[in-house]
C-alpha cells in the first residue's frame, strides 16, 4: 500500500499496529473468530477501544486473508467513513503490473473524489522524495549495524521505526537524521555474543528483541516488513517516470513478503542478508495464525541451515515481549550457539 | 571443588551436589508460589546429612522455569543444554533426548559433550505436557502417580486429539460419563501425547542411543507408549527428573574451573 | 527431502470401497443421483491410477482450478484437496499423514487439508505428478500449500493468480494468467490447446450453469425436495468433472427428482419441521451428520451461500477463456471466498435466506479455516437483522475428526432445533 498517495494528498498516513502486549483481546473475539491472526486481532481491539479515534479513513490492501477480513468488518462496523481496499497480485510479471498500477491509481481517484482534494503529479515527486529520503536514512541506520559492535541495538531499531509509522514524515526524517549523526561519531558500541537476524512476522514490540539482546544475542538485521522490507527498496524518482507508475513498480517489486510467488525470491534475499550482516543464527517468530510465513518456514529453515545457520522457530501471538519459555528457548539457542562456536 | 546445581520447575524443584564429576547428594522438593524461598528450601533439603552448607559450595548454577531467581546462583543456564549435559553425565552415547516437563516437551540433540546442537520445543499450548497430565488425572480422579499404570490396563482404543488440551478434557468427560473406562482413556490421552512427542522428536535427529528425562518419564505408561511410536528402547537415569539439575552442577563445575584459571 | 515409494494401495482402496457405495445406492430407486455421483468419484481415481500406464499427463492442482482446460487438453488432473477428503473418509492412517506434515515443520495453525495433502504427499499415497498447479483462488493456505509440494515432488509448478476484486481490470489480469497456464501445460504435452475442443468443454459448463440455476429455483419449493448430501455431491462435481458429460448427467439426475418431488408436492422427507441456510461445509468425516439432520429431524439445508451459482454472466463459449474467467468471479466457492464480503456473501446469505424462506442457519466453523471463519460475526449480524434467522456456528474441523467429535455437534444442533422449535 503506498502510503506516498495518502502523503501527497496532504494527510497523514499511520501505519495501523496492534498493542505492544499480548492482550486477551476480548473486544476483537467478539468480532473475528480466533483463527484471525493475533496481529490483526490486536489491531481491530485496539480500533474497539477507541484508540485509533483520531482516523479520518482506513486504506488496506489484500495482502492475505485476516487483513482483508479485518477490511470488511471495518467497513461492515462502519469504524471510519472512507475504508478503501487495495488489491495486489502475487506475481511481479507484467500484466501483474499493469493491474496494481490500475489498484494505485484507483486509490489516488478514490482519494480525491472522497476528500475532495487534488493530488498533483508535482506533490507525488516531492513526496516520493521525502520517503525515499526516509529509506536512504535507514539504510545508512542499518549499515551502521554491519560493523562488530554497532552503536545501535535491534530494539533500539525497532523503536524508531515504530516512531516513523506514526509521524509525520518530515518531522520523522530530521530526527533521523540526527540520529543516524550520532550513530556514526563512534562513540556508542554495543556488543553481543553472537549476531542474529529476526524474520517472520509483523513485529512492533521492540520488548521482545530487547529480551533476546538481554541475553547476549545481538540483533543486526531483520527481514520483517515492519523493518527492510518497510524501507528497502527506493522509489524511481527521475523526472521521466510518470510518479504513480514509479510507485505502483516499487511496492509491487519490493523486497517480498511471504505472500509473493515464486518464494525464492524472498529466501534469496534472506539469504543474502544473512550474508551481508554476518549473521550467526536467524530467530524467527511466527505469529499463529499468519499462515503465509508458517507455509514457507520449513522451507527457508532448510535453505538457512545448508548455509550453517542454525534457526530458532518461536510461536508466539502478536505483541509478545518474550517471557517465560520464550526466554528459555532464546537462551538455549544462544548457549548452543556457544557450543557450536567452541567445536 | 563442591558445586551445587538447582532446577527450578514449575512443579517441582530439584538440586544436585557434585564434586569432581560425582555426585554427592540430591533432592526433590515442591516448588512453592516464592522461587527465591524454594531454592533456599531445596539446596538445603540436598545439603542434608551431606555435613556441607551452603558456604561450602563453590558455584552454584540455576535452571529450570525459576533459574533467574535462585538468590546465591552466580549463573544461569537454560533447562534445554541442562538436560543434554545431565543425560550426557549418566549416558555418554546418548544424543537424541526427549525432556518431558511439567511445561512443555522438548527434543534435543547433543554431542559426546553433552552440547546441544539442536532443539526444538513444543508451542505454549499445554497439551502433552505434565500439566496436562495432572489436569486430567484430575478430572478422571486418579492419583497422578496412578496413571500411567492403570492406561497400560487399556483394553480399547481411543484417539484423542493430537492438537488441543482444552478439546480432550471436555472429551475425556464425555467418555467418562459414557462408561468407557479409565484406563482407556488414560491409554487414549497417552497415545496423543506420545505422537505429539513423536512429531518434535522427528524435527532432530532420531539416533537409537536415546533418552526420556523430565517428571513424565517416571510414568511407566508414557514411556511404554513413546517406545513403541519412535520404535527404539529410551535408556531410563534412575532419576529422570534430576537431570538437569545435575546438567546444571556439571555447568558450575566447568564455570568454576574456567573461573580459576 | 527424500520421498517415500509411492504407495497406490490406498488409491486402490479408495477405488474399491467408493465402488461399493456406488452399487449399493444403484439398487435404491431413490438414489440413482447418488449412485452416478460415486460412479464419478470411481472413474475420477481410475483415470489418475491409469495416467501414467496410458501415457497421459497427470497434474496435481487444489481446488478451483478450472478443471475444463485440463479436460479440453487431455490432460487426467488431480484435485489433491478432493483426493485428502476422500481419504479422511475411508483410508486408515491419516494420522500418520498429520504427523508426517508436522514432522517436516508445518505449524498446527496451517489449515488441515493442507497438512493432510503434504503428509499424503511425504507418505506417497498418491501418485507423483507430472506438474502441480495451484491458486490463491480460495484462501491464502491454497495460495502457499504447493510450494512445499513442488519441493517434496520436484515437478514443474505453475501458480495461478487470481485478483481480489471482479472488474474488468481483475478479468483481463485472470484470463491473461490462464492463457499462462496454457502455455505452460502445452510445454509439458509438447500438444497445442486443440481450441474447437475447449469450446465443447465450455459448452458443457454452461449447460451445468444452467442447471445449477434450474436446480435453484426448484429448492425453493416448501417442502423441500432436496436430499441435504446432494450440495456436497454437487460441489464436488463442480469443483473437478466441470466440462465433463458425467457431471451433466449427474445434475441432470438431481434436477429429475427434485422436479418429480416438486409436481408431487411432495417434500424428500415425509415430515419438514426446519428449513436451514447451511454456511460452509461439514466436516468432510461427518458428512452423515447431514442424513442424520434430515431424517431424525426433519431439518432441511435449503441453500449454501457459499456454493452456489447466482447471478453473474452466462458462459459463452465462443470466448472460452474470458468466460473460465469470469466464472471464477462468480461460481460456488471462490466467488464468495475471495472479493469483499459486503457484496458477495453477506448479500449471498441474506438473499438466500429470504428467498428460500430459511428458519435459521448453521454455520460449519472449520479451525483451518481463517477467511470463512473471520465472517461469522457479521453473517450472524446480518442475517438477525435483515432475515430475522438465528445462527448456529458449529466449532469443528473439516479434517480432523478428534478436534470436535461428531456427537457433540449433534447435541449442539439438536439444542437449535430446540430453539427452533420454540420460535415457531
Amino acid at each position: 500500500m503506498p502510503e506516498e498517495i495518502i502523503h501527497a494528498a496532504g494527510m497523514v498516513p499511520i501505519r495501523l499496529t496492534g498493542d505492544s502486549q499480548e492482550p486477551a483481546l476480548e473486544e476483537a473475539n467478539a468480532y473475528m473468530y480466533i483463527n484471525t491472526c493475533s496481529f490483526v486481532r490486536s489491531c481491530l481491539d485496539l480500533v474497539l477501544r477507541n484508540q485509533y479515534h483520531f482516523l479520518d479513513g482506513f486504506v488496506s490492501a489484500a495482502t492475505c486473508d485476516c487483513p482483508r477480513r479485518l477490511t470488511d468488518v471495518w467497513k461492515h462496523y462502519d469504524f471510519t467513513p472512507f475504508v478503501h481496499i487495495v488489491d495486489v497480485p502475487r506475481k511481479m510479471t507484467k500484466s501483474a503490473h499493469d493491474l496494481y498500477h490500475n489498484e494505485v491509481q484507483g486509490l489516488k481517484d478514490r482519494l480525491e473524489g472522497f476528500f475532495d482534494v487534488e493530488i498533483t503529479d508535482e506533490a507525488l515527486r516531492q513526496t516520493i522524495k521525502v520517503f525515499n529520503r526516509t529509506r536512504e536514512l535507514l539504510k545508512e541506520l542499518y549499515d551502521l549495524r554491519k560493523s562488530d559492535c554497532p552503536p545501535i541495538t535491534g530494539a533500539e531499531v525497532l523503536e524508531v521505526l515504530n516512531a516513523g509509522f506514526k509521524m509525520p514524515r518530515e518531522e520523522f526524517n530530521g530526527l533521523l537524521e540526527r540520529l543516524v549523526g550520532e550513530a556514526s561519531s563512534g562513540q556508542r558500541a554495543v556488543k553481543g555474543k553472537f549476531r542474529l537476524m529476526i524474520n517472520g512476522s509483523p513485529l512492533n514490540n521492540p520488548e521482545f528483541v530487547k529480551t533476546i539482546e538481554d541475553l547476549g544475542g545481538l540483533v543486526v538485521v531483520d527481514e520483517l516488513c515492519t523493518g527492510v522490507r518497510h524501507w528497502w527498496d527506493l522509489v524511481d524518482d527521475s523526472p521521466e517516470i510518470d510518479p504513480v507508475e514509479a510507485l505502483s513498480r516499487r511496492y509491487l517489486n519490493n523486497f517480498p513478503c511471504p505472500r509473493m510467488f515464486p518464494p525464492e525470491e524472498r529466501f534469496n534475499r534472506a539469504l543474502q542478508l544473512v550474508k551481508d550482516y554476518r549473521v550467526d543464527g536467524v530467530v524467527s517468530e511466527v505469529v499463529r495464525y499468519c499462515v503465509h510465513c508458517a507455509h514457507d518456514q520449513p522451507l527457508l529453515r532448510r535453505r538457512l541451515e545448508i548455509q550453517g545457520v542454525p534457526v530458532l522457530e518461536l510461536s508466539i501471538e502478536y505483541g509478545a515481549s518474550g517471557t517465560g519459555q520464550i526466554m528459555t528457548r532464546v537462551q538455549a539457542f544462544l548457549e548452543m550457539l556457544e557450543g557450536r562456536a567452541r567445536r | 571443588m563442591f558445586v551445587a546445581g538447582i532446577d527450578i520447575g514449575s512443579r517441582g524443584s530439584k538440586a544436585v551436589i557434585m564434586e569432581d564429576s560425582r555426585m554427592v547428594s540430591f533432592s526433590i522438593c515442591e516448588t512453592g508460589p516464592e522461587s527465591s524461598k524454594t531454592a533456599r528450601f531445596t539446596i538445603d533439603e540436598a545439603l542434608n546429612g551431606t555435613g556441607l552448607s551452603l558456604e561450602d559450595i563453590g558455584y552454584v548454577v540455576a535452571t529450570g522455569y525459576g533459574r533467574i531467581l535462585v538468590p546465591f546462583a552466580k549463573a544461569n543456564v537454560s533447562e534445554i543444554s541442562c538436560h543434554a549435559r545431565g543425560a550426557n553425565w549418566y549416558f555418554p552415547s546418548v544424543r537424541t533426548i526427549l525432556d518431558m516437563g511439567g511445561q512443555d516437551c522438548k527434543a534435543i540433540n547433543c554431542d559426546e559433550n553433552g552440547r546441544v546442537t539442536n532443539f526444538i520445543m513444543n508451542d505454549k499450548c499445554a497439551g502433552g505436557t505434565g500439566r496436562f497430565l495432572e489436569v486430567i488425572a484430575d478430572v478422571l480422579q486418579v492419583p497422578l502417580d496412578e496413571i500411567g499404570d492403570l492406561s497400560l490396563k487399556s483394553t480399547q482404543d481411543i484417539t484423542f486429539s493430537t492438537v488441543c488440551a482444552v478439546f480432550a478434557k471436555s472429551e475425556a468427560l464425555a467418555l467418562l460419563r459414557k462408561g468407557v473406562s479409565r484406563s482407556d482413556i488414560l491409554a487414549g490421552l497417552h497415545d496423543a501425547i506420545a505422537v505429539r512427542c513423536l512429531n518434535l522428536l522427528k524435527r532432530v535427529v532420531i539416533n537409537k542411543d536415546f533418552t526420556v528425562t523430565g517428571g513424565i518419564s517416571k510414568n511407566i505408561g508414557m514411556v511404554e507408549k513413546i517406545k513403541n511410536k519412535v520404535g527404539l528402547e529410551p535408556v531410563l537415569a534412575p532419576d529422570p527428573q534430576i537431570i538437569g539439575a545435575l546438567g546444571a552442577a556439571l555447568f558450575a563445575q566447568e564455570k568454576a574451573q574456567a573461573q580459576s584459571k | 527431502m527424500t520421498l517415500k515409494v509411492a504407495d497406490t494401495t490406498k488409491l486402490g482402496e479408495i477405488i474399491e470401497v467408493v465402488d461399493a457405495v456406488a452399487q449399493m445406492q444403484r439398487q435404491r430407486h431413490e438414489r440413482q443421483p447418488d449412485a452416478i455421483n460415486y460412479e464419478i468419484v470411481v472413474g475420477y481415481f481410475r483415470r489418475v491410477q491409469r495416467a501414467k500406464e496410458e501415457g497421459k499427463l497427470l497434474v496435481s492442482h487444489t481446488p478451483m482450478i478450472p478443471p475444463e482446460i485440463f479436460y479440453a487438453m487431455d490432460i487426467v488432473p488431480l484435485q489433491l484437496e478432493f483426493a485428502a477428503t476422500v481419504a479422511a473418509q475411508i483410508v486408515k492412517g491419516v494420522e500418520d499423514c498429520f504427523s508426517a506434515a508436522a514432522a517436516f515443520g508445518l505449524a498446527p495453525e496451517i489449515c488441515s487439508a493442507q497438512r493432510l495433502i503434504a503428509g499424503q504427499a511425504i507418505q506417497g499415497w498418491l501418485p507423483r505428478p507430472d506438474a502441480l498447479v495451484w491458486s490463491n483462488q480460495v484462501c491464502d493456505n491454497t495460495a502457499k500449500g504447493s510450494n512445499l509440494l513442488a519441493e517434496v515432488y520436484d515437478c514443474p509448478r505453475f501458480f495461478l493468480d487470481r485478483s481480489y476484486q471482479y472488474s474488468e481490470r481483475g478479468v483481463q489480469y485472470f484470463t491473461q494468467q490462464l492463457q499462462e497456464l496454457i502455455c505452460f501445460l502445452e510445454d509439458l504435452t509438447g500438444r497445442k490447446m486443440d481450441w474447437d475442443r475447449f469450446a465443447e468443454v465450455m459448452e458443457r459448463s454452461r449447460r451445468l450453469q444452467e442447471l445449477h440455476r434450474e436446480i435453484r429455483e426448484l429448492r425453493k419449493a416448501v417442502p423441500s425436495p432436496w436430499r441435504n448430501l446432494w450440495f456436497i455431491h454437487m460441489m464436488g462435481t463442480e469443483m473437478y468433472m466441470a466440462g465433463t458429460a458425467e457431471a451433466i448427467a449427474h445434475l441432470e439426475a438431481i434436477r429429475d427428482a427434485a422436479r418429480q418431488k416438486v409436481e408431487e408436492g411432495k417434500g424428500y422427507v415425509q415430515e419438514e419441521k426446519f428449513r436451514l441456510l447451511t454456511i460452509f461445509v461439514p466436516p468432510a468425516c461427518a458428512w452423515a451428520l447431514m442424513g442424520w439432520m434430515q431424517g431424525k429431524h426433519g431439518a432441511v439445508c435449503v441453500a449454501e451461500p457459499y456454493f452456489s451459482y447466482r447471478d453473474g454472466e452466462n458462459i459463452d463459449p465462443g470466448k472460452p477463456l474470458e468466460s473460465l474467467a469470469r466464472k471464477s468471479f462468480y461460481c460456488p466457492i471462490c466467488g464468495p471466498m475471495h472479493g469483499p464480503a459486503e457484496e458477495g456473501i453477506l448479500r449471498d446469505a441474506v438473499r438466500d435466506a429470504i428467498d428460500y424462506r430459511a428458519e435459521g442457519a448453521v454455520c460449519f466453523a472449520s479451525i483451518g479455516c481463517r477467511q470463512t471463519d473471520a465472517c461469522i460475526r457479521m453473517l450472524k449480524d446480518s442475517l438477525q437483522e435483515k432475515a430475522g434467522i438465528p445462527t448456529l456456528v458449529l466449532d469443528n474441523d473439516t479434517y480432523d475428526p478428534t478436534y470436535v467429535p461428531e456427537d457433540q455437534l449433534k447435541d449442539k444442533l439438536e439444542e437449535f432445533f430446540e430453539l427452533l422449535e420454540e420460535r415457531k
